[in-house]
């Protein structure tokens, strides 16, 4: 039973993703953390995404002791659904266990009402939005023209002008919405220590240590090496296959 | 020959008369390959200290120095004097053949360094059978002290004791052993206490017969799998050797018929293979091996808030019972427990240490209620049986009642009175006792590809497109209607016969009400308003003078505009001078009426021609 189990959780083919999530909290229940893995990272394989799905499969490695893989998909949570309480908690004891111990500077209240309402729906949501107040606006025009009294054809007038305005603010929301998820600029640091240095180059001036868990942004790149800047705002260059991207 | 030589060594001793201090050595000139023989430095200075000597390696020193002292007193011819004399001797074996020099010795004789002269001592080698015969002496004397290491297994489990044992086969008389034990890295010891008087058998070895004494055991625990290797036991003895005939040294026969010899002896290595432990190792299990018995018991099931109770563990059994943790149950938190009183006894036996690990604890329940103590379960791994077994102690239940009278409670009070007696229990914060992560979500509720995307695909934009091009597609198709529409004059004109008859309706009714101006208000405002939107005649531009004029101009008959003004007029009248005349707004109604169907009929026929 077990052994069909795993074979089942490896193959996580595109037919019902319910019955393979089910499965693999079965085996969380079960303790049986490795297992859920299995089925968790199957389900990603098979290209299925959703917080919870990575929410689970955070908590299964923060189980299995592997904090790095943890934080990574915390943060992968956070990206999609950056209002989910549980991630925001479970994140903050898995940064309890990382070595660096960096002060974070505030995130401004602007900033994180602006990331609250792009994320409040998907890119895809916000176009679909977009698009059906555009068809109500052509529908409002056609009262405005069509209409035989002054009242149809100023609430067409007045309707179809909003409308308009509410398409283009829902075209302009999925499209920050998708620059934000697709843009690949946060990392983990995978590495158990890893030197930051000045310069792309392995003869420059070390600058700080960083361990596994720590999160860093990427501003540029140079061949192998990528310059990343860390939450309290100072910079260096590490290579690329010392960190992990999140959005990857 | 021997005295002679001791006399001319005595002689040489003289040398010190004239007052100098001479420092000499001397030794034989011819030795035998593998003889003793001995080297001698006199001094005939006192306070001579920090001999240096400087032997050849392959001069074996067997013993040595050896102290003489001597004086010589004399008087000759009334002078009297004396000397002193010192010496120094060592006892050598030659180990290999021909011309060796032992270069010159030091000693320190009130601070200045005297040198002694060099010697050279032929070693005459000896022939294979010579040889052949002292390799035999040589082993003989080897095989008179051995000392052998031994275990109690070779093939073993982790944990498992096995014992170490070092016996001395010896066929003389051995003094004061002391031993430098191997490392015992990989193992835990235990140390058996042998008591003061080593025990000793006879046993043979080899061929040879000796007398054996125990001169160390202990327990080794091995605390992981693998093969260890035990390095051989180094020890140092001091061992009488019979002196017999033949090649003896020069002092040796004078004073004793044995002499005392410092020998270095090893043991032999022991290999011992260390199976590891069979997993999957239950949850239960750290580390107990042997076997062993559980027996625990509460020394009470019902007690009240604030008084003790005892929990006593005791685990009986062989094994690695040293290396146990003890026993230790989990009261709830309601219960304040203290450190565990803790005995261990144990005892070496033949198959490992046997022993008893007793756990005492004490527990005091602060709140009243039902409590269950869980049970403990320990696995340990039994070697012989070759498997994991398990001991439980039984679950118990506790019933704490609370106190049944006032007198010492310090955590409930009471709020007294005859009937109702209530109790408040003070207040806590709640007790974090621990903190881990929330728990997974158990339903994922929406589910997207990754990269699947609907924002920016084509099908996205084209449904933007598709509406669009409707709605012109739309526009252009209805173009005509929608400037109909937007005609408002046009739509006035073509409603105007419809608009009319709705005045005129309105004007009946206030006929029927009796609205006398009321009536006569709707009729003239349903006659121009026909005539305004009829012939796109803006009502402004229109007044009673130049009404009959710009109807005239725009086509309207003469004697419809004659009729059309008789009713203004008839209305205009009636409206200003009012008179009650039944009928007479019949008339009018019926005549507006009349007129207005007239010139609608006119222009209609007008427009048709």
């Amino acid at each position: 039973m077990c052994f069909v189990g795993v074979l089942s959780c490896r193959y996580g083919f595109a037919q019902d993703p319910d019955s393979l999530f089910l499965q693999g909290n079965t085996h969380y229940r079960n303790a049986a953390f490795a297992e859920a893995v299995d089925c968790y990272e199957a389900l990603r394989k098979a290209q299925w995404e959703s917080p919870s799905l990575y929410y689970n499969l955070a908590n299964s490695y923060f189980k299995l002791n592997k904090i790095s893989l943890a934080i990574l998909n915390y943060e992968r949570v956070l990206l999609i659904d950056p209002g989910h309480k549980d991630a925001k908690f479970n994140l903050s004891l898995a940064n309890e266990q990382i070595v660096d111990k960096i002060e974070a500077i505030n995130e401004q209240f602007g900033r994180r009402l602006y990331v609250n309402l792009l994320s409040f729906y998907s890119a895809d949501t916000w176009a679909k939005i977009s698009i059906s107040c555009f068809i109500v606006a052509l529908l409002a025009l056609f009262l405005y023209f069509f209409g035989k009294r002054v009242g149809q054809k100023k609430a067409g007038f007045f309707i179809g002008v909003l409308c308009f305005l509410f398409s283009i603010s829902g075209f302009w929301l999925a499209h920050l919405s998708q620059a934000r998820l697709t843009a690949a600029d946060l990392a983990i640091v995978f590495a158990p220590s890893v030197t930051v240095k000045s310069n792309p180059t392995a003869v420059s001036t070390d600058l700080f240590i960083l361990h596994e868990g720590t999160k860093v942004k990427i501003l540029n790149q140079d061949g192998a090496w990528r310059q990343v800047q860390l939450v309290d705002r100072s910079e260096g260059w590490l290579k690329v296959e010392d960190i992990e991207i999140i959005n990857n | 020959m021997k005295t002679i030589i001791g006399l001319l060594i005595f002689l040489f001793s003289f040398s010190a008369l004239a007052g100098d201090v001479t420092f000499t050595a001397s030794a034989p000139s011819v030795v035998r390959e593998g003889g003793e023989f001995q080297v001698t430095y006199g001094i005939n200075a006192a306070g001579g200290k920090d001999l240096q000597v400087n032997f050849p390696a392959s001069f074996k020193i067997l013993f040595g120095p050896m102290v003489g002292a001597g004086s010589i007193a004399s008087n000759i011819n009334g002078v009297v004097s004396s000397r002193v004399n010192y010496t120094y001797a060592y006892t050598l074996r030659a180990t290999t053949g021909g011309k060796i020099e032992i270069p010159p010795a030091q000693i320190n004789v009130g601070g200045k360094l005297y040198k002694s002269n060099a010697l050279v001592v032929n070693v005459l080698s000896l022939s294979d059978v010579e040889r052949a015969e002292q390799k035999a002496k040589e082993d003989e004397r080897k095989n008179q002290v051995l000392i052998r290491a031994f275990v109690s297994k070779q093939k073993v489990y982790e944990q498992e004791a096995i014992m170490y044992t070092l016996k001395l086969y010896t066929r003389v008389k051995v003094r004061t052993p002391s031993n430098k034990l191997p490392s015992f890295s990989g193992f835990i010891t235990h140390e058996v206490d042998l008591g003061q008087n080593y025990t000793s058998s006879v046993d043979s070895y080899n061929g040879l017969d000796y007398n054996v004494f125990t001169i160390y055991q202990c327990l080794l625990f091995p605390q992981h799998a693998g093969e260890f290797v035990i390095a051989p036991t180094e020890m140092e003895l001091s061992v009488e050797e019979r002196v017999s005939g033949g090649n003896s040294h020069i002092f040796g026969n004078v004073f004793s018929a044995s002499r005392v010899v410092k020998t270095e002896l090893k043991s032999n290595q022991v290999k011992v293979q260390v199976k590891a432990l069979p997993t999957p190792k239950p949850s239960d299990f750290s580390g107990a091996v042997g076997k062993f018995s559980l027996n625990t018991s509460l020394n009470t099931k019902k007690l009240n808030v604030n008084e003790p109770i005892t929990y006593k563990a005791t685990l009986k059994g062989t094994g690695n019972i040293n290396l146990i943790a003890p026993i230790h149950p989990n009261f709830s938190s309601d219960f304040d427990t203290y450190d565990p009183k803790v005995n261990v006894k144990t005892q070496v036996t033949g198959s490992g240490l046997q022993g008893s690990v007793y756990t005492e604890l004490l527990a005091i329940p602060r709140f009243r209620g039902e409590y269950t103590l869980g049970e403990v379960s320990m696995s340990y791994f039994d070697p012989q049986a070759e498997k994991y077994k398990r001991l439980k102690s039984p679950v118990y239940n506790i019933s704490v009642a609370s106190l049944a009278n006032d007198e010492d409670s310090t955590t409930e009070r009471r709020i007294g009175g005859t009937s109702g007696v209530r109790d408040l229990v003070l207040k806590e914060d709640v007790a974090r006792l621990g903190e881990d992560i929330r728990f997974i979500s158990t339903s994922a509720l929406v589910w997207s590809q990754r990269g699947a995307r609907f924002f920016g695909t084509r099908m996205f934009y084209l449904s933007y497109l598709l509406p669009l091009l409707l709605a012109l597609v739309l526009f252009f198709l209805l173009r005509k209607h929608i400037k109909a529409l937007s005609d408002v004059k046009g739509r006035k004109n073509k409603q105007a016969n419809s608009m009319a008859k709705k005045s005129l309706r309105q004007a009946y009714k206030k006929m029927k009400a009796d609205d006398v101006e009321g009536f006569y208000e709707e009729v003239l405002r349903a006659l121009w308003d026909y005539v305004t939107h009829k012939l796109f005649i803006n009502l402004a531009d229109l007044s009673k003078e130049n009404a009959e004029a710009i109807l005239l101009d725009h086509g309207v008959d003469a004697e419809q505009v004659a009729s059309f003004f008789a009713i203004i007029d008839l209305c205009e009248f009636a409206r200003y001078a009012p008179q009650k005349e039944v009928g007479g707004m019949d008339r009018v109604y019926e005549q507006a009426s009349i007129v207005i169907g007239k010139m609608e009929s006119e222009i209609k026929r007008k427009k048709n021609a």
